[in-house]
């Protein structure tokens, strides 16, 4: 019978503490990776939803800590327009508003037929037609979530808008928003010629050299690459950080779960590694037997936990209540780090009680049976 | 003439609750090879204590244990000298209770270098030896205890030992499992010269070995005459 053989035989069976063990780890690894898996979608669905828009640079009021209470006089659209390098100019209106039934959805404001549009992909009927009219297009998130269908009226902003199409997007963030012309968002909040962010598309490779002319020209105005301003802007910098402390406690509680249960285990079996010390069995192939189980057992279960993550992490998102808002990303990347976390901290959980264990002699537990 | 001695310890002292319990308190004994030896005396006396300083499970806080020619010293010195010289029976047979018999006889030995095969083989054999085959691929849970405690036996003999020492072995059996155990023990004796080395209340066993070494307050000394083996 191999060293191994014998580790496997011991696993054999339901045993109530490797099944304890397993159910923790199983249960630590998968709240890892739900809630790290979450978290980053949040953060994912944020930035990805501002960079697909096409826009190369993003210009707001300078010192504003997000895009939404940014104000900027939607006029200098034309002017930037105008410096060399630019090619297309889009002012944004983006505003909360809550529906009827009292749940909030955010609501962006784009001159018709101006360029953000285009990263909008009609799934059914069209998109608003004129500045005039109060037309809305929602995404097919938000329509799944509050029932909505082309046609239906909806209130936004105390208004009753019809919904002429629904649409689609790269982002579940950018698929759960509702858009309508600028001049209607402007003028049912009370910001006329007013906007919060203005989408500047700049030749090729040139984002760079542009930003710096308007800079120049408008040195009140904040001007960055969509990706860092989506970066810097404090919603992003909230669901990074939040992000990185879920992701730091479920790390600590999945470590602190796995070490506990397989301490127990290990500790649950002293009578039996006294026996094998009692027939001849060197520490260092008691402690490798052990190591083996525990390493079986943290391999098991962090890949079962790591499958129980993805399904909770889905099951969460689907929620009604934040359908649409989040979508989990869980790349190979975590799952990976999800089973490695299992294996560290289970073969350290396995191997420092295991030493504990086979440092005393075996009479102290043969006699105290 | 010179004895050949399979163990001889000097000055074994054990303590414990720091100091406060003196289990041994400076026991000296010379096993000769191939004698059968019963360890007696009233509860407490020391005697399962002596049994683990002789077979290295118990650390002593001072003196010498020898086994043969060699002094092992540290905690895998004695693992080894447990392999490959000391065959040890309990009062509980403390079996593996997810294996099989034959896997319980296995696992002793192994890091012998022996082929996983060629031990399945000697396992078989001893359980042969031991009247055990019967139930060799059944778990201990659907056994009776003597046929537990021959599975025991037929481990503590899987690497030959030259010392076989057994700690109340028949003390969980009713009278007639105890016997067979206790024949079957002699008859390895006799038959293998193994050295054996018996801890018993039951003066009748003690009676059927040749020394009796008598503990009393953790020291200890053989007592009557050499009965002739």
């Amino acid at each position: 019978m191999t060293l191994f053989g014998v580790a496997l035989r011991n696993l054999s069976g339901w045993q109530p503490r490797n099944l304890g063990a397993l159910a923790g780890i199983t249960i630590a690894v998968a709240s890892f990776v739900a809630l790290v898996g979450l978290a980053r979608g949040v953060e994912h669905s944020l930035l990805s939803t501002l960079v697909d828009r096409g826009t190369d640079l993003m210009v707001t009021e300078a010192g504003a800590l997000d895009l939404v209470s940014s104000i900027v006089p939607d006029a200098r659209a034309e002017d930037i327009d105008e410096i060399e390098g630019v090619t297309r100019t889009a002012p944004e209106l983006s505003r909360l508003t809550s529906l009827d039934d009292g749940r909030s959805v955010g609501v962006v404001g784009w001159p018709v037929g101006s360029f953000p549009w285009e990263s909008l992909t009609v799934v059914e009927g069209r998109l608003p037609a004129g500045p005039d009219r109060r037309e809305v297009a929602v995404g097919e998130a938000l329509a799944e979530r509050a029932g909505f269908a082309m046609g239906d009226e909806v209130w936004l902003f105390q208004t009753r808008f019809e919904i002429t199409g629904v649409v689609t997007a790269p982002t579940v963030l950018a698929r759960s928003l509702a858009y309508v012309p600028l001049t209607q968002a402007q003028a049912l909040t009370f910001r006329d010629g007013q906007a919060t962010v203005i989408n500047v598309r700049t030749d090729p490779d040139r984002p760079d050299e542009v930003a710096g002319r308007i800079r120049e020209r408008f040195p009140d105005l904040a001007v960055e690459r969509a990706e860092t301003l989506a970066s810097d802007f404090m919603f992003a910098r909230i669901a990074a950080v939040l992000a990185y402390a879920i992701s730091t406690v479920a790390l600590v509680s999945a470590g602190l779960v796995i070490f506990t249960a397989m301490s127990t285990a290990v500790a649950a079996r002293r009578g039996e590694i006294a026996i094998l010390s009692a027939i001849g069995w060197a520490r260092w192939r008691i402690v490798s037997a052990l190591l083996i189980e525990g390493t079986v057992i943290a391999m098991v279960a962090g890949v079962a936990g790591a499958a129980a993550g993805v399904l909770a992490a889905e099951a969460v998102a689907a929620r009604p209540d934040i359908s649409g808002f989040v979508a989990p990303r869980i790349g190979a990347a975590l799952l990976a780090q999800g089973v490695g976390l299992s294996l560290a901290v289970g073969i350290v959980g396995s191997l420092l009680p295991a030493l504990s264990v086979t440092r005393r002699p075996p009479a102290e537990v043969l006699r105290g049976k | 003439m010179t004895e050949t001695l399979a163990i001889r310890a000097r000055g074994l002292e054990r303590t414990f609750r720091r100091g406060a319990v003196r289990a041994l308190a400076g026991v000296d004994i010379d096993v000769p090879a191939g004698a059968s030896v019963a360890i007696t005396g009233p509860s407490g006396s020391g005697k399962t204590t002596l049994l683990h300083a002789l077979a290295g499970l118990l650390p002593v806080t001072a003196g010498e244990v020898r086994i043969g020619q060699e002094v092992p010293r540290t905690p895998a010195d004695w693992a080894r000298f447990r392999r490959d010289h000391i065959g040890l029976v309990f009062q509980d047979d403390w079996l593996l209770r997810r294996l099989s018999a034959v896997e319980n006889v296995e696992i002793a030995m192994q890091g012998t270098h022996l082929p996983p095969r060629e031990q399945r083989q000697r396992a078989l054999d001893l359980l042969d030896r031991v009247n055990a085959r019967a139930f060799a691929h059944r778990r201990p849970a659907g056994l009776s205890g003597g046929e537990r405690q021959r599975i025991a036996v037929a481990r503590s003999l899987a690497n030959r030992p030259s010392i076989l020492l057994a700690d109340e072995p028949t003390g969980e059996l009713d009278s007639f499992n105890a016997e067979q155990i206790l024949r079957l023990l002699f008859a390895l004796h006799g038959t293998e010269g193994l050295t054996l080395m018996i801890v018993t209340h039951d003066t009748a066993l003690a009676a059927r070995c040749a020394l009796q070494f008598r503990m009393h307050d953790g020291r200890g000394r053989f007592s009557g005459t050499e009965k002739t083996e």
